[in-house]
């Protein structure tokens, strides 16, 4: 009978999720030069502890007490942030972000409900597989230099500011002029699907095309 | 994933209902499914619990919960199907142990199952016992790297301890996640509330039962008057386990309540129903009475003369 060993047993990395969501959210709003333009440099604390919030409540299954006794904060605060509505709120800090109103936003302050449907948000766009697309450049950039495969770094810097899902018609107006590993992208992007979910979706599906043409 | 399907490709993609043997002595005949065959309904057993089921195991302590998830898991390895055990109580090594006696009660050499039995100790770790994500990765990274068929965890209960509340959502997670990979799955879980011991409740507590697929409840009755001696022919101040399958979504089963006996080398056996103890005691009580009425009759005759 085989005991199962430490090295087969797999720990969730909270910490580096919670990052993870912070980071989407912050892309959510804009980037950090949209936040700092529109003072609300202030929102940061609740974004960070709204994001560990869900994490800790989607993938540990932490209740609202456990939550709030790990956060340091009251279990009203977390109960607020995890059952607030992401439609409702998306739809108003959406609208208010557009036309360039952010500084307007619950007069720069941010409600603990918002903060939470922003965060609860940001993790469905993580799990959906659309990653910060800073972070998910910087990775691609690092594995580009080790694998020497040079194009998916050069894709993620074009399809930049596309708001993903996304038709294959968008992508082509963007990477119409690539031309990869010897293949122009005319050629690449006919067989790919309607919708395209996201940036990770779009580099597997053109390493399969090169592969194929291969 | 389409969220609407059709039934015909619903039907193409259903799993055939199957047994799988539980290695405990009169429960795999309990569950049947139905067939038509030649124009009549025929009633089929499947020989062991369904297959790619979630079973829960609830009672008291002292029942004979724990006996029947090792059991199911040393008939499961003497088939060839990798077994993970999720220890919550037992530290490993005495689990281990206490699966070896039960091997050697069953007539299975536990050497030739030692390869198919992979254990996790929870009970040893706390980023497992308090976290079911990380149960459930470590689960993940185990039925992939050994091809893992069956999942018993022993017990859920250990997972949510002072967190009641969460029970439902980590059962849920459980329960999603066996279902993800294929595995017939027994969970045991203690009985610690007031409700009555058969009740819904009684098979796990805190609405539990609702989202595995089958229950079943054992409960101890002490023996407190003349009419339990006789039924369950033991003396007063004695216990009886009852047994009964309370509920099963994925295919018929039989729904008496049945004696639950651990034998003196330690394995449960699931024996009569409560209606055939009942019958035999009126039998019995008949034949008594015929007996006593010739006897009169004899004793009237020979007065006579």
């Amino acid at each position: 009978m085989k005991v199962i060993q430490e090295s087969d047993i797999q720990e969730r990395d909270v910490d580096f999720l919670a990052l993870r969501v912070f980071l989407k959210v912050i892309e959510i709003l804009g980037g950090p030069a949209k936040i700092i333009e529109y003072r609300n440099l202030t929102w940061l604390p609740s974004l960070m502890v709204s994001s560990y919030a869900v994490v800790l409540h989607e993938e540990m299954g932490y209740g609202y007490e456990e939550i709030a006794k790990f956060l340091g904060t009251t279990k009203n605060t977390i109960k607020a942030m995890l059952s607030a509505s992401v439609e409702l709120v998306k739809e108003k800090l959406m609208e208010a972000l557009e036309e360039g109103e952010g500084d307007k936003v619950e007069e720069n302050k941010l409600k603990t409900h918002v903060a939470g449907a922003l965060a609860k948000l940001a993790y469905k766009e993580i799990k959906e597989g659309r990653e910060e697309l800073g972070l998910l450049s910087h990775f691609v950039s690092h594995l580009s230099d080790v694998y020497q495969i040079y194009w998916p770094p050069i894709v993620l810097k074009k399809i930049k500011g596309l708001d993903f899902p996304v038709t294959k018609e968008k992508i082509y107006e963007k990477l119409k002029e690539l031309t990869i590993e010897g293949f122009k992208f005319d050629e690449i992007y006919r067989d790919f699907p309607d919708t395209i979910h996201s940036p990770s979706s779009l580099l597997k599906l053109i390493a399969e095309k090169i592969k194929q043409k291969k | 994933m389409e969220d609407v399907i059709t039934l015909s490709s619903a039907l193409t993609d259903a799993i055939e209902v199957e047994g799988t043997p539980s290695g405990v002595q009169g429960l795999d005949n309990l569950f049947f499914k139905t067939k038509i065959q030649n124009g009549k309904i025929t009633v089929i057993p499947l020989n062991g619990i369904p297959k790619f089921s979630v079973v829960n195991i609830t009672g008291a302590n002292d029942t004979g919960k724990s006996i029947i998830a090792e059991q199911f898991t040393i008939k499961q390895a003497s088939l060839g199907n990798n077994t993970v055990f999720v220890t919550v109580e037992t530290p490993a090594k005495f689990l281990v142990s206490s699966l070896k006696e039960r091997a050697y009660a069953m007539s299975i050499n536990p050497h030739s199952i030692e390869n198919n039995i992979f254990i996790v100790d929870a009970e040893n770790n706390d980023s497992l016992r308090e976290n079911v994500a990380n149960l459930l990765d470590t689960l993940a990274n185990v039925i992939k790297k050994y091809k893992i068929r069956n999942v018993v965890i022993d017990s859920v209960t250990g997972l949510y301890e002072a967190k009641e509340i969460s029970a439902r959502t980590i059962v849920r997670k459980i329960y999603n996640f066996l279902k993800k990979f294929y595995q017939t799955a027994i969970l045991v879980s203690q009985k610690r509330s007031a409700h009555d011991e058969f009740s819904v409740e009684g098979a796990g507590g805190y609405a539990v039962p609702h989202i595995v697929d089958c229950n079943i409840a054992i409960a101890k009755k002490i023996i407190e008057s003349f009419y339990d001696e006789k039924l369950y022919g033991k003396p007063i101040g004695e216990m009886v386990r009852l047994f009964r399958i309370d509920g099963c979504r994925m295919c018929g089963h039989d729904t008496s309540t049945r004696i639950l006996e651990i034998t003196n080398t330690g394995l449960v056996v699931i024996g009569k129903t409560l209606s055939e103890l009942r019958s035999a005691l009126k039998r019995e009580k008949n034949e008594e009475a015929d007996k006593n009425e010739s006897n009169t009759r004899i004793r009237y005759t020979g007065k006579g003369r």
